[in-house]
Formats: C-alpha cells, structure tokens, sequence
C-alpha cells in the first residue's frame, strides 16, 4: 500500500519546500504548512478509519540474518497515532500564524514541524527496528533545530537536548541490538516475545530507558524546563507535550506488549521509574512562577503516569497507560497553548505579574481551566478515566505502594493547577499587567489561536464524557493486537464509570488538594504563593535549592565531569600525542620532498627509468620462472 | 555496435566542416554524439544479460581479421568513457571559449573517444593496437591544446613516453603473431593455452613487455612521470579525460582483458604477484607526491597515480571479488576524478591560477563547486555513503579473504597499507578544500564568481552520481559488476 509511504513522504517534502520558499513571501508557508498538515491529517482518518490494516516492503538489505528493509505497517496502534500526529500538527501550525508572524527564520519553523511529523509518521510506521531508528534519529536533529529558533541563548539549551536524547537513543539502540541479538531478526513482526529475565532483562530495561526518556521521563527530562523558557512556544506545544508522549510512550507499549514479556522484577523496576517520574517533577512544579516552566515540569510528571501503567503488565493498566498518553497530549497541548496565549496577548508568562484574565480573555481561561481539570484528574474529563484505569491496574499488581504514589501525585498536580489557573486568571482585575502595547487593554487571541485550543479542549470533554469513543476506537483494537483475550478488554468499556473503592480513594486525595491549597492560600494572601510553605518546609528548602543550582540535572553534572577530566586529559596525554604526530607529519613531508626531487622534469631521465622498470620486472618476475 | 566507433570519427570529419559554417552547431553536435553514445550504451545493458556477448566479424574487409566483441566488461567501460565524455563536452562548451578552436578540439575529442571505445569493443590485438594509437595520438594533441610552453613541453615528453610504450606493445604483439600465427584474441588464447607454449619463457618476456608498456599507458610507478606534467598542463576537461577514462580504457582494460581473458592467469601466478606489488608501489608513491604538492592540479594527477595502484591491487589478486572491486574503483576513480579536475578547472578559470598557496576562501563565491569538491573529495577518500568506500572496501576486504585462504600474510600487509595510504588521501584532500575553497578569502580573488551553468551541469551531475554509485551499490553489483568481473575470472569462450 503505497499510501504508507506518501504519508511519510509528503509532509517531508512539504517541509523542505516550504524550507525554500524565500523569506520575504509573507503567507504561502503558513498555508502550506496548515493545508500540508490538514492533507495528512485527512490521509490519517482515512486509515483509521477504512483502511485498518495494511503494509508496504520495500527489501534492501537481506545479509544473513541481519534484515534492514523498507518495512512500513499499519495496524490498531500505528493508525490512531498517525491521526493524532496529524491533527496536532495541524492544529500547532493553525495556532502559529500569529506567534511566529515576525519571526525571520519563521519559514525554518513550518519546515521543521512538516518534517518532524513526516518522521513520526515514519517511526510508527516502521515495521523494521533499523528504520524506526533513522525515522527517531530525524526527530533528535529537528528538535535541535526547533530550539535554536527561540531565544538568543537558546543553542545552549538545544545542544543540552541533543546530547540527552542522543545519549538515551544510544541507550535504545543498544537495547536494540540485543534485541536482534536474541531474536536474530530487525522486523518488528517477527519478534517472538521473550521473558525479562538475563539478557533480554537488560535488552528490556535499555530499550524501556530509552523509549521513556524520549517521551520525557527522568533522568533525561532536564532539558524540558529550559526549552519552555528558551524555546519557540508551538514547540513546546507541539512536541515536548504531544508528539514525544506519543512516539515514546508508543514504543513502551510496543516493547511491554510485543516484544517482552515482563517478569515480576522488571514491573518492579518500571514502575518504580514511573514513579520516581511523577513525584521528583510535580514538587519541582509546585514552586514555578513561571506559566511555562510549571507546565513542562508537568509534562515530566504525566510521563509517569504512562511508564506506570504500561509497567504493571495489567490489561487495564496498560491501556489507562496508553489512554493516557493520548490524553496527557491532547491536555497538555491545549495548556501550552493556553499559555502561548497569555505570552502573545500579555507579554509575560510571569505568575506573579499575571492575574484576573477571565474577563480579558475568557475563552483562553476557560480552556485552561478545562485542561487543568483533565490534568488533575477531576471527573468527567478524559484525563480522570485513565487515571483511575491506571490505578486499578496499580491495585491489581499488589504493590500497593504505587498506587498511593500516584494519588499523591494527582493530588499535587491538582495543588499546583489550582495555584496556576487561581493566579493567572482568577482574582481582581486590577491585577492585570501592562499589555504590549501601553494604552490598549489586553484582549482574547485572534481566532488562529483559539479555535485550536477550543477544538482540543473540547476533545477533552468530549473523550472524557463520551469515553466508549477512545476506548472503542483507539484503545480496544490495539490491547486485542496485542493478544488480550476479549473478554477483558470488553470490561475496560464497562469499566470506565464505576465507582470502586479504588476511585473514591482518589477523590480524597483530590480533596485533599482542595482543602491544602484554600488553607495556603488564606495563609499567604496571594493565589501564586499559597503553595510556597512546601518550599520553605525544613528538608525541602535545601532539596528545592539544590535542585535550583542543578545539582540533581544529570546533564549538568556530567558537563562538569567533562570539563574537569578534559583538563586532565590535555595536560597530560594530549601534549604527548601532539608531539609524536607532528614528528610523522615532518617525517612524511621530508621522504615527500625527496622523492619529488627525484622526478626532474627531464625526459632523458624518465625514459631511463622506463627502461630501468622494464629491465627490474623482467629480472624479478621473468628470472623466478 | 559499430556505431561506437564510427560515429564519433565520422562526427570528428564533419565538425572542422560545420564550423566554418555555423559555430554553435559544433558544441550542439559534438554533445549529442556523446549523448547519443551514453544512450546506445546504456541500451545494450539488458539485451546483454540475456544473450550473452556479441560478435562482429570483417574477416572479409582487412587482410588481418578485424573484430569486435561486446560483453559485460566492455560494457562497463563504453559507459564509462561515454558517461565521462559527455560530463566532459558539456563542460567544454563554456571551458574552451578561451582557448579558441573549437572545432578543432571536438574533432580531436571524437576521436579520442572513438580511439578508446575501439579498445573496448576490440577482439583482435591489431584493432586493439590501431585504437590504442588513435586514442593515443589525439590525446598528444589536445594535451598541448593551449600551445604554451608548459603544455608543449608536457605534451612532448608525454608524446616520446608514450611512443616508446607502444613500441613495446607492438614488439610484444609481433612476438605474439610469431609465435602463435593469430592475432585475434580467442584463436591466440587458444594457440597459447592449449598447446606446447605452455610454461615457455618466451610468453613471460611478451607479458612483461606487455606490462610495461600499458603500466606506462595506465601510469603505474616507474613509468608514471609522464602524467604529473601531462594532466595539469591540458584544459581541464582533457585533464578529466585522461585521468578518469584514458589511463583506464587504454592503459588497465587492455593489460586486464590481455592478461586475463587472453594469457590466462591461473597459468600465471607470479604475474598476479608481480601486480600486487607494483600497485602497492604505486599506491605509495602517489600517496606520498601527492602530500606535497602546491600546484592543485598536479596533486589530483598524483593523486590518480595512486588510486590507479587500488585498482591494480584488486585486479593482482585475481579472485572475482578482487575484480569486483577493482573495476569498481575504475568507474568510481572515473566519477570522481573527472569530477575533481572539473572543479580545478573552473577554479582556473575563476582565479587565473593553480597554486594553492594563492588560493583560499572560495566557498563562498563559487559554492556549486565548492560543494562539489567537497562531494568528491569525500568519495576519493573513502567516506561512507559515497562510492569510494565501498570500492576500496571490497578491494581490501578482497586482498584479507584471498590472504586467508591461501594462508600467505603479505596479502594483510597490503591491506594495511591500502587503508593507511586511504587515510593519506584523506589528508591531502583535507588540504586542498582548505586551501582552496575553505578559510578566509583571499584578498586578490575578491572579484571571483560562479562560473557559468553549463559547467556547473556536469559538476552537479557527476557529484550526485558519486552519491547514487555508492548508495545503489546493490543494484549495481547485480547488474554490472558482478558480470563483468565474471568475464576476466576464464579464458575467452565464444
């Protein structure tokens, strides 16, 4: 089906055509990129939705066992993540007209975004371990490239991301390897599931690293929060908070469900790294002042969430896992628009500057506080229901432990919102800061804005409300894929609204957040600083500080290894090495010099060495006869 | 198939003739030849798998039997030498308007191509000999093309080296006639194989007369010092004739299709030595002149000399995948050598001079030969995707299988050098794109530009060619290599 590779290919070759339009045609590329992006889109429903299943294999190379071919195949997983890509970069490059609208490298923007959704196409497409590679490698350099395209400093932050992804695709390129090591084969079809234990437990725990520090999870996660203040906002918009969740959680699901079968020791392991991902990040949340930073702290968190469920190898769990990667991109998303909003129309994303925007832009807020809700976990919103699939599935591995650390992530997530949404829009008007421009009042984003806002945010209600939707059509199809016998999966349906011991736990917790946030709030005085008293407890102050100074940022430290061990290395090894290669250089140009003074120019002398070479090979080769 | 050789000859009578008349309609005429010859030859690909070679015999027409013979092998050179003539007479179109002449330059062009698809094509020792001079003999000519000192004077030693290598070839031939009473191929490979000459000195001395001869045609060291004053002295599109096509069509396909096709190397196992060695030799002592050149042209030249050793080196060691891999390299050597000295020579032409030292900067002035430069510098050194890594690959991997087969370890220690001598290639194609085109601008070249489409064409063209060479390599392999490596691996069949 030729169609699979047009859905990879076009986007890309929109891209680099919009690449090459000059700078000064005002309009065309963000056309391009939104009718681009709408095309895909159009081809993604039509598979989902008609098309199913198909495949398309393009054979290269066949050596031995190594098999690296053009292996591209649709089925229940990869089709509702091609519409999602699609319908996020659509709606991201819909929402980009304005923010962009100056930029001078605008035209690099929707050339990138073109070719990063043309890539994540690719790798969920892949059927073959070495192609989705390539396809996920393309993503580390547009990242890179998105990020240089934000703030003067921004390339530093851009390098700091490069090097953590590449280094956790290192990391899934050598679980990888192991993989093919057991499996003797780099189509993904053809991999036989095998148990986590010995070396398919390292391959296991590799490739999980790997596909969970793409989506965001720690320890990788550092460069997240400086690319929201570095970084262009529809990136941040587009793929920290959609298309990374979407790839990498896409992957864990594929690698808990295809191609391993986890033993006790390895949920273990996983879900203590979800865990550990949802706590660290949403106390380093609560503390932000800035809007965009406190959502990427966020993004990290939720990652969690999604590593927990597919970790507890549980229908429901690995489904509330993958439900919620879905949600989690369509939430966050809509949030991080939000807040390109408020950056556009007030200027600042400081929340001590910000306050009482209900009136100035009520449709921002009221897809904030939607999102907000979904994010938190409050009922009927999309984001409550996987949720509460993921903590069943928590309960019925027995490890309770995990369960409650959930909860109690929701309940700071919740904390935290309540002190974003509470500060930036509730609160007397007087509190609004000055607009851009001194003398008009700040008012609602233009339509390009908000439409993509109001169209996810209603998705958000709409799939929370009206679950059988997801459930039957994303979800069901790909845990039946995956060899869950029917009758489970039919459960997850009924599922949704029941209320269990389980459920009511969590709402407590959630009141819990309520009740935390309205005594801070009296305490402090200000919606921003309610939740501060966390910050100055005893043991947390020195944590949050040294966490400030980056003390716990796995890149940083490394950096500073680096600079200190490279120091070594030149004093000592490099002056050595130096003097030795220039000595062979100088050797080499002195034998140069002569043999190229031998060849004098005059003819005399090379007939005789004609005759010379005649004779000599005649001697040599004719005489041994 | 005729059309080879007779087309382009006919074309070379005529063009003097048109240009008298209408001086466009030279460039027009002589570049559809070449294009109509690139088609044709590209037409026999598949007939070929699927009949086998083809004959055409003149016993009638000569007293001396006049054949010609089509298989993979040649096959691969026609088109080679056609696919570079033509990347070369586009680029002439702009190049020679300084030199004047040009109906003239064509004609001899023509005939250097119609001198060199006859050697090819050839099945008989007489045509191969009749071709070979005629190849030879325009070569002379437009060598000195630019008739100034430095061109004459290369053009001269050029013409008496050469002279005297073809003497050998015609002594060896008429040793050959005496000896055997044939001069077509198949009958004097019979005549020496299955015979009583077996084993007899004599044959030895003809083969190395042999090999001296085309090691001087091919610029195998000691005979190669005719080449670095040869080739920078030429306009550069000759430059890239001879260094991409002429060595090989002349010089490596005559002595392989002689010695393999013809003599037999299996009879012969010392001569498979005596090739390795002169081609690790050569590969040496090209390496080690090209470090130290300044003048860019007459490093590429150098540089040459070297790569024609790799391709020795594949063919000396006589296994197919050593062959493979050498006539690999040849059509790559051909694709990025001629590609390289038609950048020098819009470089020339930009700057008004070859010396490196003078140069610097120039990337940003004339970036479409920058970057292609930089494509085939890249390829001649053996960086992965391009063609030359592959090709140099093959050939080392070739030369470390046949060292473990028979077990003898001077094959490992040629390998070594092969990969050594890469990384040499490297460095001295480092230093000309530093020299030349990266690094500050020069102050006296501030008024250089681009030059002009209809050389950037053939640069372009040639530069993606080295891309698709080394990423299709598959396909390649299948349809071209293999077969003609398997062509030399016997004795001629018909």
């Amino acid at each position: 089906m030729t169609i699979l590779l047009w859905v990879i290919l076009l986007p890309i070759l929109y891209g680099i055509g919009v690449f090459l339009i000059p700078k000064k045609v005002k309009y065309v590329r963000e056309l391009i990129a939104i009718i681009g992006s709408g095309v895909s889109l159009a081809m993604a429903i039509w598979l989902l939705t008609s098309v199913k299943e198909a495949s398309l294999t393009i054979g290269w190379f066949n050596w031995g066992q190594l098999d690296i071919n053009f292996d591209l195949r649709l089925y229940a997983f990869s089709r509702f993540i091609l519409v999602a890509a699609a319908g996020f970069a659509f709606l991201v490059s819909l929402y980009s007209w304005k923010p962009l609208g100056n930029h001078p490298r605008a035209n690099e923007f929707y050339a990138y975004l073109l070719v990063t959704l043309g890539a994540t196409s690719g790798a969920v497409l892949a059927n073959n371990f070495v192609l989705m590679i390539v396809f996920w490698e393309t993503l580390l350099i547009t990242t890179y490239l998105f990020i240089t395209l934000g703030k003067n400093g921004a390339y530093r932050t851009a390098s700091k991301s490069l090097i953590l992804l590449g280094i956790s695709d290192f990391v899934l390129i050598l679980g990888i390897g192991l993989l093919w090591y057991l499996n003797r084969t780099m189509t993904m079809t053809q991999v036989l599931p095998q148990v986590t234990t010995g070396l398919a437990g390292v391959a296991f725990v590799l490739m999980m690293i790997g596909a969970s520090a793409k989506a965001g999870a720690m320890p990788f996660h550092t460069w997240i929060p400086d690319a929201a203040v570095d970084a262009p906002l529809p990136f941040m918009a587009f793929l920290p908070a959609a298309l990374e969740k979407l790839l990498g959680i896409y992957l864990l699901g594929r690698i808990g469900l295809d191609f391993f079968r986890l033993d006790h020791s390895m949920q273990v392991v996983t879900m203590t790294l979800g865990a550990a991902t949802i706590l660290f990040p949403v106390f380093a949340a609560l503390v932000q002042k800035d809007y965009k930073k406190l959502l990427s702290f966020h993004a990290i968190s939720q990652v969690g969430y999604m590593v927990l469920g597919v970790g507890t190898n549980v229908a429901i769990g690995v489904a509330g896992g993958i439900w919620h990667m879905l949600n989690h991109s369509m939430y966050k998303s809509t949030l991080f628009l939000t807040g390109g909003s408020v950056e556009a129309q007030a200027g600042t994303t400081d929340l001590r500057q910000l306050g009482g925007l209900r009136r100035a832009m009520p449709i921002t807020a009221v897809c904030a506080f939607i999102a907000a809700a979904s994010i938190s976990g409050i009922p009927p919103f999309n984001g409550y229901f996987s949720k509460e699939f993921i903590y069943h599935g928590a309960k019925e591995t027995g490890l309770w432990v995990f369960m409650i650390c959930a909860m109690l992530g929701s309940t700071l997530t919740l904390l935290s919102f309540l002190k974003l949404t509470f500060s930036t829009y509730m609160g007397p008007a007087t509190r609004t800061p000055e607009p851009r421009n001194p003398g008009t009042p700040i008012r609602e984003a233009p339509w390009t804005m908000t439409v993509p806002m109001l169209i996810i945010a209603a998705g958000c209600v709409l799939f929370g409300v009206y679950n059988p939707l997801p459930i039957g059509l994303f979800i069901q199809p790909l845990i039946s894929a995956a060899g869950v016998p029917f009758e489970e999966t039919v459960e997850l349906t009924h599922h949704a609204w029941q209320v269990t011991p389980v459920t009511i736990l969590a709402m407590c917790f959630l009141l819990l957040a309520v009740v935390v946030f309205i005594l801070g709030r009296r305490r402090a005085g200000a919606a921003v600083t309610a939740v501060d008293f966390i910050h100055d407890a005893p043991v947390m102050r020195s944590l949050f500080d040294w966490s400030e100074k980056r003390y716990f940022d796995l890149y940083e430290q490394g950096v500073r290894f680096l600079r200190w061990f490279s120091n070594i290395v030149f004093r000592y090894v490099e002056r050595i090495s130096d003097w030795i290669v220039e000595g062979i250089a100088r050797l080499g140009v002195l034998i140069g010099e002569q043999v190229r003074k031998a060849h004098t120019g005059l003819l005399a002398m090379y007939l005789s060495w004609l005759v010379a070479g005649l004779l000599l090979l005649l001697l040599l080769v004719g005489g041994v006869f | 198939m005729l059309l080879f050789v007779f087309l382009p000859i006919a074309a070379a009578a005529l063009i003097p003739v048109f240009e008298k008349v209408w001086k466009e309609l030279v460039d027009f005429l002589a570049n559809a030849v070449a294009l109509a010859l690139l088609v044709l030859a590209l037409a026999f690909i598949t007939p070929l798998r699927y009949n086998g070679p083809m004959v055409l015999n003149f016993s009638e027409l000569f007293q001396f039997s006049m054949t010609f013979y089509l298989d993979s092998l040649s096959l691969l050179l026609l088109l080679v030498i056609n696919g570079v003539g033509l990347m070369a007479l586009v680029y002439s179109i702009e190049y020679m308007k300084e030199y004047g002449g040009k109906g003239r330059y064509y004609a001899l062009f023509l005939l250097m191509l119609a001198g060199m698809n006859g050697v090819v094509l050839s099945h008989d020792l007489f045509g191969l000999y009749v071709f070979l001079e005629v190849a030879a003999c325009s070569s002379y000519a437009l060598v000195a093309f630019g008739m100034k000192h430095e061109e004459l004077e290369a053009a001269f030693k050029y013409l008496i080296l050469a002279a005297a290598a073809s003497a050998l070839i015609l002594l060896s031939i008429a040793l050959i006639y005496a000896r055997t009473g044939n001069l077509d191929m198949k009958l004097v490979s019979d005549g020496i194989n299955f015979s009583l000459y077996q084993g007899d000195k004599a044959i030895v001395f003809m083969i190395i007369l042999l090999v001296a001869g085309f090691g001087l045609k091919m610029a195998m060291v000691p005979f190669h010092a005719w080449l670095p004053d040869a080739h920078p002295s030429a306009p550069a599109p000759i430059s890239a004739m001879l260094s991409g096509v002429l060595i090989k069509a002349s010089g490596v396909y005559a002595l392989m299709r002689i010695l393999y096709n013809v003599f037999g190397i299996s009879n012969l196992p010392k001569v498979g030595f005596m090739l390795m060695g002169m081609g690790i030799l050569t590969i040496v002592i090209g390496g080690i002149l090209a470090l130290v050149q300044t003048d860019y042209k007459r490093l590429l030249a150098y540089s040459s000399i070297g790569q024609i050793g790799y391709i020795l080196l594949g063919f000396g060691i006589g296994t197919p995948l050593g062959f493979a891999g050498a006539l690999f390299h040849l059509m790559n050597h051909a694709a990025f050598k001629s590609l390289l000295f038609l950048n020098a020579g819009a470089v020339q032409q930009a700057t008004g001079t070859r010396d490196l030292n003078r140069m610097g900067g120039l990337a940003k002035r004339m970036p479409v030969t920058a970057l292609t430069s930089l494509f085939g510098s890249l390829s001649i050194s053996g960086v992965p995707p391009f063609n030359g890594f592959l090709s140099k690959l093959v050939i080392l991997v070739a030369a470390i299988q046949a060292g473990h087969m028979l077990g003898n370890h001077i094959y490992y220690w040629y390998a070594a050098v092969g990969i050594g001598f890469s990384v040499v290639t490297l460095a001295y194609f480092l230093k000309v794109q530093r020299k030349a085109f990266f690094g500050k601008l020069n102050e006296t070249l501030a008024g250089v530009r681009e030059v002009k489409f209809a050389m950037t064409l053939p640069m372009i063209i040639l530069a993606l060619l080295c891309l698709a060479l080394g990423i299709g390599f598959p396909w390649l392999n299948q349809a071209l290599l293999s077969p003609a490596a398997n062509t030399l691996t016997s004795l001629f069949v018909r």
